[in-house]
């Protein structure tokens, strides 16, 4: 039971340490509201006509992609793929 | 394992001496019940009030003197004079509109009364009511005990100067400011003054600031009356007031409070959890899971801190920009406006209406995309046939540019 008591004190503790920490739900400084005009707008789109919304989803994969090699490189340095 | 203990050890010892002098005091000020009911303009019809602290205390009735169960209702002097009449006092929400809600759960019973007679008090229920023209502070903004959220809000006081206390040349100060607990007096601090005050009766300041530390708050108020003039010029000042008012901004407790609240409901779900899976007559005995029990505190906590993680900065930014993008932000995709002109009936073309819908054009029922164009017993529409072209040669398209992009090739 102690193991139980030592991990609820750390999910307490970081548990405890976030609620100090600005709320996160809304994006900062007006962002939010024009990431989801924007992002709304993209989908009405879609809905009219669907090859954009492929394009938009091909769009994302490739970020992803993007991010995810830029991880990489962070990670395993000179011999991840440039 | 043994250098997790360490770091426990050495964070309890460091701050148990920091922090325990104030879990103390605060404890110390959650015995002190003082009411104050007042008037937010005359002539009214209603009353109401606020406790402080803690708010679990706004019950009907409060004590106004040992073994007596009475309510003090103290009347802000000064507007019109009181019209007649009985008036029943109510202890609801600090919202005035809320005040005559006899559905209101801290109602007060019928004899909460008091009956005004030719603007003097001439009769009261088991309310004792007095018009107090003390020099004092009436009201605080935030009200006091209140929660606020962080961001910009409105603070400060509403009071009254006694006629008798009334001096040329008096002033008074004012200061907000965090006081616990992860802040200091600077943390959100605003200062004002000295602010002239010009003549008896009511007066009041108000600002806004932008409050961005969670915690505990602290309104303080001075006041200072000149007692020695030279031709006129005051050069010593004496404080005849001194009044505070706390408030919290967001819902956190002190830090250490918040820790053992959070350990306790953590341990008594883990304790629950325990008892249900490791009972070996209960209907729910799982082996496994009993053995995890041991290691594992319950999954409401992980629950709670993985929500908390979710919806506090910096993640809570990230999770809020993948809903966003998602298309999860909102419940419905808003639709492209419709263009519609009506052409009068007096004009020679008219009536007329004409409309265009792009979305019915193109994806409406029987538009181009979703015609069937097939005579088969399976018919599919235009998109649904060219659907799969379009998907293969976009994503064709995205597999070469990731493989021009690996191999920096000019393919």
């Amino acid at each position: 039971m102690i193991i139980v008591i030592l991990f609820s004190l750390i999910f307490s503790l970081v548990t405890l340490m976030f609620s100090f920490l600005p709320d996160g739900n809304v994006l900062p400084f007006g962002t939010d509201n024009i990431l989801v005009t924007a992002v709304q707008t993209v989908y009405a789109f879609i809905d009219v006509f669907p090859p954009i919304g492929i394009v938009f989803q091909a769009f994302s994969v490739f970020i992803l992609y993007k991010i995810g090699m830029l991880i990489l490189r962070l990670f395993i340095g000179h011999r991840a793929p440039n | 394992m043994k250098y997790i203990i360490k770091f426990f050890l050495i964070v309890v010892f460091i701050a148990m001496p920091v922090a325990a002098p104030r879990v103390f005091a605060a404890t110390l000020t959650f015995s002190k019940i003082t009411t104050e009911f007042y008037v937010d303009n005359a002539p009214f019809k209603c009353l109401y009030g606020y406790s402080y602290p803690p708010p679990g205390y706004n019950s009907a009735y409060y004590p106004a003197g040992p073994g007596q169960l009475q309510v003090s209702v103290v009347l802000l002097p000064g507007g019109s004079p009181l019209s007649d009449g009985t008036y029943i006092v109510y202890s609801g929400p600090d919202v005035a509109s809320n005040c005559m809600d006899s559905s209101n759960p801290t109602f007060l019973s019928d004899n909460g009364y008091f009956t005004v007679l030719g603007g003097v008090i001439t009769a009261q229920g088991p309310v004792s009511a007095f018009i107090d023209t003390s020099t004092h502070i009436i009201s605080w903004v935030p009200i006091t005990g209140s929660t606020v959220a962080t961001g910009t809000q409105s603070i400060g006081f509403t009071g009254w100067i006694n006629e008798d206390d009334f001096e040329e040349d008096m002033y008074f100060s004012f200061r907000n400011n965090c006081i616990e607990p992860l802040c200091n007096a600077f943390n959100d601090a605003f200062l004002a003054g000295p602010i002239y005050i010009t003549n008896s009766g009511e007066f009041s300041f108000s600002t806004s600031t932008d409050l961005q530390s969670v915690g505990l708050h602290s309104e303080d108020v001075k006041i200072f009356s000149p007692t020695f003039n030279v031709f006129g010029y005051p050069l010593f000042y004496q404080q005849i007031l001194s009044d505070s008012s706390q408030y919290n901004v967001g819902t956190s407790t002190g830090f250490f409070e918040g820790i053992i609240d959070e350990l306790q409901a953590g341990l008594a779900s883990s304790t629950a959890q325990f008892s249900q899976v490791c009972n070996p007559i209960g209907g729910n005995f799982t082996v496994s899971l009993c053995l995890l029990a041991f290691v594992y505190p319950s999954a409401d906590q992980i629950q709670t801190m993985l929500t908390q993680l979710q919806t506090q900065a910096p993640w809570g930014y990230v999770f809020r920009f993948y809903d966003i993008v998602a298309g999860n932000a909102t419940t419905s995709t808003s639709s492209l406006p419709v263009i519609s002109y009506d052409v009068s009936s007096t004009s020679p073309f008219g009536p007329l209406h004409i409309e265009f819908d792009l979305f019915g054009a193109i994806r409406g029922t029987d538009s181009i995309l979703n015609t069937a164009v097939s005579d088969s017993d399976n018919p599919k529409t235009l998109w649904q046939i060219i659907d799969p072209a379009v998907y293969f040669l976009v994503y064709l398209l995205l597999i070469i540019l990731i493989f021009r992009d690996l191999t920096k090739s000019n393919l």
